[in-house]
């Protein structure tokens, strides 16, 4: 369920009339999908009046809409994303900031109204719009850990003292314009959920190794500057599904392709490690060395039962060496 | 009109008279809005860091409290005492792997004007310590990209002619070098340049010269007289890596600037973990997250040991192939290399 927050009656009407929203108190209206909340203006009224509502259903996001002065001179009417957004006080910046989208415009919730262009000035340089919600809206939401949209419409230019009457006039005209902008997010969202990446058919992901197969098919198309596509095309996904493997054998081998295709020298460690491993086994010992090839120091253990069985152990040590270790982890090694 | 690349300049009011603001404020030709103290608007709220790109303010401020860091261990070539001097804050570039992404709240820049107080520090800094000292400008800022609006070189300049024993480090990417060719060169006033292979600088030194112009500043730099230094850090994996570093070592030997460097630093990328998730945040594609990151020994996000050790040993080699001098070379933040 989403939850949708505007200021006044006045800029909701399109909302309202768009998404066919039953009142259910004067400050309430929903259908079965999302409710629309009419906070009041200002950031104390819109913070509060949201973290009241947000526990009482099952939100998957707020949204924010509503109007905004613009300080660098955007066209009015015209609908923008908000990108961060500010708490401003005494026409200074408050600590705490959110994001929003990652393009878009900077807004600034402000405590009062801005209606003179001396005001204007002072915030010109922290960001693009002032509006009265925003912030406390994202505060109240992300709070409760419920992700955060805004937009704005840019209603008037900042500082100008008839702001309020000229936002009064095309109050409907504004609302209409947000409504036709959240319906078209509502269905680009549709579309991203149905065009999510399907997983290889014939292979089994756990939770943590699709992370791992996403994570290194991404490093493997920006280190090969080719489309994720290509490299998958590029690895033996139908060699191995021919292959009589079970699905999870199969993902594992996938993966440990991949891994070799983004680390040159994971094979070779691989290989120099059982080849030390070796050596030490053949001695009645066991050497330990970090999995993440980061700790210059091995563990090497052995187990003993009386002092002859130790003595012999001893004599062991003194036969094995750390040299081709000491060399791998000191970068002496050659690479073809 | 003339356009500003800055969306807002902000002036500190105690300064707003001071010669070098009036300097900064004809070259920037903004109408500046002034204010009590830059940090009650610079860095209060987050300000994401990829902002800068299209609202990136200026402030002229003050420098108040500590003028000068001693630097970390292995923070330059060892046994000497170094210490960073504070003359700006953050950077026009916008290098993916750099730190300053998360480490102040806000990509703003802040240019201090109070150099003669950096300079009473960096005094006294020297006079703690027997020998030399060395002094390194551009950890926070590069140290000569602004330094046409700045205008402070000549002051640490004069400092070196002052001081023999003192070293002053200008680290740098950029090509600015208008304001350092009106000065004679120093023995102890070094110009360092952070190089990377061409390719490997267009991918993630965003906005900055191109390797080629760092190397033509570099040449000029070195006929000049003027002591030089590189930087091959961060190196960035790539398969190709070694014929590239090839390519640029020879290129540098080409221009004979190999065997005068003071040194050549080598370093491979490396983040602490906050600034590895802002640059994953800011830069979800760059090549900086295509190669086998683990949490190495001093909790960066690192190449694991051997990959790095090899990394560095290999370009060292080829550095001394091209006539680098073996003593001049030292690896960077590796605590036992």
């Amino acid at each position: 369920m989403h939850l949708i927050t505007m200021a006044h009656l006045g800029e909701a009407q399109g909302v309202i009339e768009k998404f066919h929203l039953q009142k259910v108190r004067p400050d309430l209206f929903k259908n079965e999908e999302m409710i629309l909340l009419l906070t009041g203006e200002g950031p104390m009224e819109a913070v509060t009046k949201t973290a009241l509502i947000l526990p009482l259903y099952p939100f998957q996001e707020v949204i924010n809409l509503g109007v905004a002065g613009s300080l660098k001179n955007h066209a009015i009417g015209e609908i923008h994303p908000v990108r961060s957004l500010y708490l401003v006080q005494n026409l200074k910046p408050g600590f705490k900031s959110f994001q929003v989208f990652s393009e878009g415009l900077d807004c600034l919730t402000s405590f009062e109204r801005i209606l003179d262009f001396e005001k204007a000035d002072k915030l010109r340089g922290l960001g693009h719009l002032v509006d009265r919600e925003a912030w406390g809206v994202a505060m109240a939401a992300k709070t409760a850990g419920i992700p955060f949209k805004a937009f704005k419409i840019i209603s008037d230019v900042a500082g100008t003292v008839d702001a309020c009457e000229i936002i009064k006039e095309k109050a409907y005209e504004f609302s209409e314009k947000l409504s036709d902008h959240l319906e078209k997010y509502f269905a680009s969202i549709n579309q991203k959920i149905q065009t999510t990446k399907k997983i290889l058919p014939g292979f089994h992901f756990t939770f943590s190794t699709e992370h791992q197969y996403k994570s290194l098919l991404q490093k493997l198309s920006i280190k090969e500057q080719r489309s994720e596509e290509e490299i998958l095309q590029s690895l033996h996904t139908e060699t191995l599904r021919e292959q009589k493997l079970s699905p999870k054998e199969r993902s594992r081998r996938l993966l440990e392709e991949m891994e070799n295709r983004v680390d040159p020298l994971k094979a070779k460690l691989f290989q120099q490690k059982l080849t030390l491993q070796e050596s030490f086994k053949e001695k009645g010992l066991t050497i330990i060395t970090d999995p993440q090839w980061e700790n210059p120091k091995a563990i090497i253990s052995f187990e003993a039962a009386t002092d002859l069985e130790l003595q012999e152990k001893i004599e062991a040590l003194k036969a094995v060496s750390l040299e081709s270790f000491a060399k791998i982890m000191n970068g002496d090694f050659s690479v073809e | 009109m003339v356009t500003s690349v800055w969306n807002e300049v902000y002036v500190e009011e105690k300064i707003r008279n001071h010669p070098r603001v009036e300097s900064i404020l004809n070259k920037v030709q903004k109408a500046p809005v002034y204010i009590e103290s830059f940090d009650e608007i610079w860095g209060r709220s987050k300000k994401a860091y990829l902002q800068k790109r299209d609202t990136l303010n200026l402030f002229l401020a003050q420098k108040q409290g500590q003028l000068l860091k001693l630097a970390p261990d292995a923070y330059g070539s060892a046994g000497e005492p170094h210490y960073y001097f504070i003359h700006a804050y953050n950077c026009i570039y916008e290098c993916q792997y750099c730190y300053l992404q998360g480490y102040f709240n806000t990509p703003d820049i802040v240019l201090f004007i109070n150099h003669e107080e950096i300079i009473q520090e960096m005094e006294k800094a020297l006079l703690s310590h027997p020998g030399r000292v060395w002094f390194h400008a551009g950890e926070f800022s590069d140290s000569l990209a602004l330094t046409h609006l700045t205008g402070e070189l000549e002051l640490y300049h004069e400092f070196c002619q002052k001081y023999p024993e003192a070293i002053i480090e200008l680290r740098t990417k950029s090509v600015n070098i208008r304001e350092l060719e009106k000065l004679p060169p120093l023995p102890n006033f070094i110009v360092s340049f952070s190089l990377s292979p061409d390719e490997m600088a267009r991918r993630v030194d965003l906005k900055t010269p191109s390797t080629q112009g760092r190397l033509k500043a570099m040449d000029k730099l070195n006929q000049l007289g003027f002591k030089i230094a590189a930087h091959f850090d961060p190196i960035i994996y790539e398969d190709q890596f070694k014929s590239r570093y090839q390519e640029l070592l020879v290129q540098m030997n080409n221009l004979k600037i190999n065997e005068k460097l003071a040194y050549l630093s080598l370093g491979v990328v490396r983040f602490t973990k906050d600034v590895y998730r802002d640059a994953e945040r800011n830069y979800p594609d760059s090549v900086i997250h295509s190669g086998p990151m683990v949490k190495s020994f001093d909790g960066k996000v690192r190449y694991h040991r051997p990959m790095r050790m090899w990394i560095m040993s290999t370009i060292k080699e080829l550095a001394i192939q091209a006539k680098v001098k073996p003593e001049s070379i030292y690896l960077c933040m590796e605590d036992d290399a």
